[in-house]
């Protein structure tokens, strides 16, 4: 029998390593899994052939939450030649997500896509699969340029 | 006494072990909790804690920055949540919580407990704040040809100013029966769908827009009753929305879709919500008329949803009767199996225009070609029947077959009562 009070502290230090242990795995959720990813798209291949590209994104959830979606600056999310001076060229730019049962199907605008917000229910880990699509004028090749957007993406109740 | 600490013990580490073990390995960065609240008085000072994690997904993945700043949560009349400079809501809290660090960087496998402070200034009127907490991974997705993903998470802060009890309030802003444009693709349609994949229709629908008018949030919900020129009841639909939780000052669009054939005809849609109050709901009454050629659409449409051939049919298709004030009746339908195997049907009151309308059984099966009598009783109340009142209601019946068969079927029920001389 240890001196008295010792079998408090080890109570209390086995409690304090328990809730730690806990509170360090059970934040595990909501959570993005995985580094921010980039779409990356397809050359075009003709006048009039749309580009296009997709990748999965991982969201843990232990309840129901919504995903949304934004940019940081108003026409971030359409793909554009972007310059020093800005307002370069840009493709017709559409966004669909699928993978879930709150899915899209068909391909929206990118004015559509900002509207758009995802219902993920209950305690699950959803894939969802974003995928992009370019597409330059009807009679005419784009210009030559590296296209690019950026979106944002957030989880919240 | 040791044994009970040794115990103790065990059992508090056996806890740990199967939280913390029973999920499966996570990687990525996580927020926790999503959504939390706090009461306040004015001039007061509070707390709230937020857990922030980085479990790495690879050995050789590096440290995570993020970078966290409190800002204001509106909600659109759709349901979306919007995040916004913080302080320029009328609800807004976010001026009140101060954070206990603008930028967090997490090694892998790290965790970390944010606090968040948050001061009520005396001058704060009683009533709910909204404010949240977003979490933004500082390294957003680099492509040199694509398009770039930034990951946020917001943690929503519910601050409440006590000071005096909030009741509910809410009113029905717009109602309104929405009809499809000729030509409308349902936003469901896959224009490269397979050919032959009919789209499905885009059918009539009742929108109700409500408002909260009050300083604290509710869950919403409601039914749109509608009733024939003869105020009986012809169908009771619940009424819907992807985000039911109504802020403060915030109004909500709620739809139902008109899924039933009527004739054509004046009918009167009956819309009332609950807002969570002990005492009142919001109602309203709109008057429409439906055309011959929205009749057929109806029709149409009913038939298209696959309304096909029925596993039940009701004897009589109506009830109807007069009964004495303060008296009881009992009426009977019999239900009859007109499908090849067995059913198992759910009997229901849908709606009634007032209280004493009951149906029993209400869970039954009836084998193939077998018949059932369900008893529908009326409970005539003496105080409606001195107004010379008529008691209206719908009974559903809900008929299910293995393998996926699923048809309903609504019986309308008039009662007259009448005052015994």
């Amino acid at each position: 029998m240890g001196r008295p009070g010792t079998g408090f502290k080890r109570v209390r230090t086995a409690a304090m390593l328990a809730t730690l242990f806990c509170c360090a795995r059970a934040v595990g959720a909501p959570g993005w899994q995985g580094r921010p990813y980039a779409v990356v798209m397809s050359h075009i291949q003709g006048v009039g052939q749309p580009s296009t590209g997709s990748t999965q994104l991982t969201l843990q959830h232990d309840a129901t939450c919504t995903v949304s979606v934004s940019v940081n600056t108003p026409g971030d999310e359409v793909l554009t030649v972007r310059g020093s001076g800005g307002g370069g060229p840009t493709l017709t730019t559409s966004y669909k997500i699928t993978g879930i049962a709150d899915y899209d199907a068909n391909w929206l605008s990118s004015s559509a896509f900002l509207t758009r917000w995802y219902t993920l229910n209950g305690n699950a880990t959803d894939t969802l699969m974003l995928s992009v699509q370019g597409t330059g004028p009807a009679n005419s090749a784009p210009e030559a340029g590296a296209y690019t957007a950026m979106i944002v993406l957030t989880v919240t109740f | 006494m040791a044994f009970e600490k040794r115990t103790l013990a065990a059992w508090v580490l056996a806890l740990g072990l199967v939280m913390g073990l029973g999920r499966p390995a996570a990687g990525g960065v996580a927020v926790s909790p999503l959504k939390q609240e706090i009461s306040l008085k004015p001039g007061e000072e509070g707390k709230v804690s937020l857990a922030l994690a980085f479990n790495n997904r690879l050995p050789t993945d590096g440290p995570e920055k993020m970078t966290l700043a409190v800002m204001d949560v509106l909600a659109t009349e759709e349901g979306s949540l919007v995040f916004g400079e913080p302080g320029l809501s009328k609800v807004s809290a976010s001026k009140w919580v101060t954070l206990g660090a603008g930028e967090v960087t997490l090694d892998p496998g790290e965790s970390r407990a944010l606090e968040c402070r948050i001061a009520v200034p005396e001058t704060a009127a009683p009533g709910e704040y909204y404010a949240a907490v977003m979490v933004t991974l500082a390294r957003p997705g680099v492509t040199e040809k694509g398009v770039a993903v930034q990951y946020r998470i917001a943690s929503g802060i519910f601050v409440t100013v006590l000071g005096r009890t909030f009741p509910k309030e809410a009113r029905i802003a717009r109602c309104e029966l929405i009809w499809p444009q000729a030509g409308a693709a349902h936003p469901a349609t896959q224009p490269d769908a397979p050919a032959g994949d009919a789209p499905p229709p885009i059918v009539p629908a009742v929108q109700v827009m409500l408002e909260n008018t009050g300083q604290a949030r509710f869950d919403g919900s409601g039914k749109v009753t509608v009733l024939d020129e003869q105020r009986r009841i012809v169908l009771v639909s619940p009424m819907a929305t992807r985000r039911p939780c109504i802020f403060a000052g915030d109004s909500r669009l709620f739809e139902t879709p008109l899924a039933k054939a009527l004739p054509a005809g004046k009918y009167t849609l009956r819309v009332e919500m609950d807002y969570e109050s002990a005492w009142a709901k919001a109602r309203q009454d709109m008057y429409v008329t439906i055309l011959p050629e929205q009749a057929a659409l109806l029709a149409q449409l009913r038939q298209g949803q696959g309304a096909g051939k029925a596993l039940v049919e009701a004897t009589p298709d109506t009830l109807a009767s007069v009964v004495p004030a303060g008296a009881t009746r009992s009426l009977a339908v019999t239900l009859k199996n007109v499908s090849d195997g067995e059913v198992t049907c759910t009997a229901g009151v849908a709606g009634s225009s007032g209280p004493g309308v009951a149906v029993r059984p209400e869970q039954f099966t009836i084998s193939k070609g077998g018949k059932k009598t369900v008893e529908v009783r009326v409970e005539s109340d003496a105080g409606t029947a001195a107004d010379g009142g008529r008691l209206s209601a719908l009974i559903n019946v809900e008929a299910s077959q293995e393998g996926g068969g699923h048809t309903e079927l609504s019986i309308p029920v008039d009662i007259q009562q009448k005052m015994e001389r």
